[in-house]
């Protein structure tokens, strides 16, 4: 009695090869992953790349020239490579912290999704608690009070950034776990804890990636922001730091912050750009 | 006016009256089961409403049988389904499975209860979850009750795919990349993956095309003569339910109207909103004086069902009694059960004959209406 009709015999299309396939297509995208693919190239072996140290020190202000071909800033340091150094803590910065608010997010919304009632009412009005706070202001005293190292500074965005992640991830749950599917694997018995992780988060990550790239690229304006203030952390190259530096100098040198905020524009644009792309990749209805 | 007559009921629990001589326990009783929800508060209002979606179910399912439940859109069916699996907990009443409360077990017990009671959705598309392939959906089953090792799994899928009547090979697709028809398949699959007792088939093919639809039938008859399955088998679509039927339960408003054998409920409904539901039935050949009997109005909110007898605004046989009092499922001809008071016999027992003419004149207007096979 069975009747097996064949299914067209290509490669097996997983969700994600799909998204791939429709993510190459969009050139913004393919622009965006490309700059941010040398930035992480940079970012990873700056040591190799940058052609002087980050304590050799010449002339002051020299201005773009075959020796320093970005110049050198009003300590005698080459701009190029101190923003190749930058690099490197805008990405620790940006990926540590996108990693703090998503393991808080993820779960916090999560839960909150998933079992509705006093436990939602509870962690949204939290949630609701952070969003209201001026982050920038928070930010400034956290960093001001605890130091300004920068896994201080990490935890600071990342703790400041959670409630976005918590409020995707909360929406995704409410409409997925009325899906059918959720409820067949409640009637095999599976966990609420299961049910939770392995059939309705897999499905929620769309947009918490989309959301992932857009706040790495907050996370690097916000870093560059504190440490523009001078709230940086002192023993490392930042792209904020070069600027803060530059402040004073600028009608006399104006490289030492033409560059770093160049390079800045550069970095939060292509991660926007992947995220739009990203967006548009995993969401099939458009 | 005079009081109508009242049916003396054959026994006083026609759900116990209902069960198979012989069968200690039906696999499944229900007895009162209700399920409301909190409605939305009325603006500037205290008070609470309470969508009634069932409203007071008892049947017993016996084993190996299949129950069919039918009624329109909204009629609490599909809740039906989901109290008897303790998807949705009843509000009231109780779920016997095996004759065990199923509202008395731990969550770890129930868990594991689980296996012996299983669902089928209407829609195959949401039923699968579309980041998982077939294998890994099929194997899932076995890795929460920690059955086999894990190589075997696989090879546990691959004979479910087989049972259903899909090719072993496409055990690593996604469910994307089926039919409608062999989504359903797999979500049978799945559901008979832990050998269960029970499956409660939500509109199981409603959403298939006809000839898929023939095609999953059978698949399911097939596979309950094999496994010894016990269905309940909730659908509007009363040719469907005959097919597969042995028993059939018609539901108006969270409540069971009706609960007859298949083939004399089709011959003769005994509720008159199970004749008009089955006077809607298409059917081929020239129209021999049937006509067809148009409810008017559409059905009533559960949130404030009407009195006495849900039915009533809308009944054709309607009398006084009906807005006032509340039938119960009784018991009018040999496992012949319904919630009405004028039920449209057609053979007046010695009892009924006796009394006034109320029932003679209820069956003319039966043949008026032309349904007598």
């Amino acid at each position: 009695m069975s009747m097996s009709v064949p299914v067209p015999t290509s490669l097996p299309l997983t969700p994600g090869r799909r998204a791939w396939r429709r993510l190459r297509r969009q050139k913004a995208a393919m622009f965006g992953m490309i700059v941010t693919a040398v930035f992480l190239f940079t970012a990873v072996f700056a040591p190799w790349l940058a052609p002087y140290g980050l304590l050799d020190i010449g002339d002051s202000f020299v201005p773009p020239s075959p020796e320093h071909w970005l110049g050198t800033d009003s300590l005698g340091s080459d701009v190029l490579s101190n923003i190749i150094y930058g690099a490197r803590t805008s990405l620790i910065v940006g990926v540590f912290a996108m990693a703090t608010s998503s393991v808080i997010g993820i779960t916090l919304g999560s839960i909150a999704g998933y079992f509705g009632g006093w436990v939602d009412d509870a962690l949204m009005r939290l949630t609701e608690l952070f969003q209201i706070l001026p982050q920038f202001f928070l930010a400034i005293v956290i960093v001001a009070l605890f130091g300004s190292s920068i896994w201080n500074i990490v935890l600071v965005i990342g703790i400041l950034a959670w409630p976005v992640t918590a409020r995707l991830i909360r929406a995704e749950f409410l409409t997925l776990k009325r899906r059918d599917f959720v409820e067949a694997a409640r009637s095999l018995g599976m966990s609420d804890r299961d049910i939770i992780i392995r059939e309705i988060l897999p499905n929620a990550l769309p947009p918490i990636i989309v959301n992932g790239t857009l706040q790495i690229s907050g996370a690097i304006l916000l870093e560059t922001s504190l440490a523009f203030l001078g709230l940086g952390d002192p023993n490392i190259m930042s792209w904020g730091t070069m600027l803060h530096n530059a402040q004073e100098f600028f009608n006399r040198a104006w490289w030492m912050a033409a560059f770093p905020g160049f390079a800045l524009f550069l970095a939060t644009l292509s991660l926007n750009l992947i995220g739009d792309g990203l967006n548009d990749a995993l969401n099939p209805k458009r | 006016m005079m009081h109508d007559p009242v049916p003396l009921p054959t026994t006083l629990h026609p759900e116990i009256a209902n069960e198979a001589p012989g069968d200690a326990t039906p696999l499944l009783r229900l007895v009162d089961v209700r399920k409301y929800f909190p409605g939305r508060r009325a603006f500037l209002r205290s008070d609470m409403v309470a969508v009634k979606a069932v409203d007071g179910v008892s049947l017993s399912v016996r084993r190996g049988e299949t129950l069919g439940l039918v009624g329109e859109s909204g009629c609490g069916k599909s809740t039906l389904g989901r109290c008897i699996l303790h998807l949705e907990p009843p509000t009231a009443g109780q779920v016997l499975f095996d004759g065990q409360d199923l509202a008395t077990l731990s969550a770890e017990e129930m868990r594991r209860r689980r296996r012996e009671m299983q669902i089928v959705f209407q829609d195959p598309y949401s039923a699968l979850n579309p980041r998982k392939t077939v294998g890994s959906i099929l194997t899932e089953a076995y890795r929460i009750h920690g059955l086999y090792m894990p190589a075997e799994r696989m090879d546990k899928a691959r004979a479910l795919l087989d049972m259903v009547g899909l090719r072993t090979e496409h055990i690593h697709r996604y469910p994307h990349e089926f039919s409608g028809g062999q989504r359903q398949r797999i979500c049978i699959a799945r559901a008979i993956a832990l050998d269960p007792k029970l499956i409660v088939a939500d509109e199981a093919v409603s959403a298939l095309d006809v000839s898929v639809q023939a095609q999953v039938l059978n698949l399911m008859v097939t596979l309950q003569k094999r496994l010894g399955l016990t269905y309940v088998f909730i659908s509007h679509d009363l040719r469907v339910v005959r097919h597969i039927s042995d028993r059939v339960g018609v539901m108006y408003l969270g409540r069971l109207v009706e609960l007859s054998d298949t083939a004399s409920l089709y011959r003769r409904p005994l509720h008159p909103y199970s004749e008009a539901l089955l006077s809607a039935l298409p059917r081929l050949g020239p129209r021999t004086g049937a006509t067809r009997i148009v409810l008017k109005g559409d059905m009533p909110s559960p949130i404030n069902p009407p009195s006495g007898c849900a039915f009533h605004p809308r009944c054709p046989q309607r009398r006084d009694r009906c807005a006032v009092e509340t039938p119960e499922l009784r018991e009018h001809a040999p496992g012949r059960l319904a919630a009405c008071h004028y039920p449209l016999l057609d053979v007046p027992s010695a009892q009924d004959s006796a009394l006034p003419s109320d029932i003679s004149k209820h069956n003319n207007n039966f043949q008026r209406t032309g349904l007598a096979p």
